[in-house]
């Protein structure tokens, strides 16, 4: 298995475990550049590098946020980011937790960032967004790797 | 000392996870809770109030937790430290121990794993 195939099965695993069972992933897209309007990101460093990403439409971003939080969310602010980057943060961590058990890579994380006002994200070498269909919308993820 | 009377510092910049964990420690009966939300602001409040333990994040802006873990163990060798990550590796587990960590929980941190962490510093079973 390739570590991209590692992390979008981890990350069905986690959104079934954590957001919602009725979850439907469609084939990873390869893009060159990381896509206009994906702020919310974080990196991957060490054996494995990598910049993960998270976007979605706002109203589908504050459902998908509500629902991993269990907290009432009824419109988009800054919370539904922070949310949004938490379930991120989550994923990830597991991720390199399997990464370490099953390959021994070991990687770490740097802080969650939502950049929305400042500098668009920089893709690396290889990138691909990872579309999942929810009942409420399509939420995207993203993993560029170095 | 009962677990209820614990002095609690909390320290991640999530603030799912502060919630998680301030309803866990509200559900022991734990009403001496602060929180912050980065490593830095973890040792000065530390320095200053003395929690009888602080859970910790590992991955956090300003200063991360094993830092800070560091830091305040430097400066109380007794600092009852319970790390708290979703980075749950061996090489962060050993960081955080080398670093003067006594426990180490994998998010997403359940109530059960918060009251079993807190018996170890109560002494037992409530």
């Amino acid at each position: 298995m390739t570590r991209k195939s590692i992390y979008l099965a981890e990350l069905i695993f986690n959104l079934n475990r954590f957001v919602d069972e009725n979850i439907t992933s469609r084939p990873t897209e390869i893009v060159h550049d990381i896509p206009e309007g994906c702020h919310i990101a974080q990196g991957i460093t060490g054996d494995y590098n990598a910049l993960s990403a998270i976007y979605a439409e706002p109203e589908v971003l504050t459902i998908f946020a509500a629902k991993y939080s269990k907290i009432e969310l009824d419109h988009y602010d800054e919370i539904i980011n922070e949310l949004a980057a938490d379930f991120l943060n989550l994923h990830n961590g597991l991720f390199l937790v399997n990464l370490s058990e099953t390959e021994n890579i070991e990687s770490t994380l740097t802080p969650p960032v939502s950049a929305s006002n400042g500098e668009p994200l920089k893709a690396y070498s290889d990138t691909y967004v990872m579309p999942v269909d929810f009942k409420f919308g399509t939420v995207n993820f993203v993993l560029s790797e170095k | 000392m009962e677990i209820s009377d614990l002095k609690v510092l909390i320290c991640d910049d999530s603030l799912l996870a502060r919630k998680n964990l301030r309803d866990g420690l509200k559900g022991l009966g734990c009403k001496n809770i602060k929180e912050v939300f980065d490593g830095q602001a973890a040792i000065d409040v530390y320095i200053s109030e003395r929690p009888d333990v602080v859970f910790l994040d590992i991955v956090m802006p300003v200063k991360d937790g094993i830092t800070a873990a560091r830091e305040i163990c430097e400066a109380d060798p007794d600092a009852y430290i319970i790390m708290v990550s979703s980075v749950g590796t061996q090489v962060h587990l050993r960081e955080a121990i080398k670093a003067g960590a006594k426990d180490f929980l994998q998010k997403p941190t359940t109530p059960e794993q918060i009251k079993n962490a807190l018996e170890h510093i109560s002494g037992g079973e409530e």
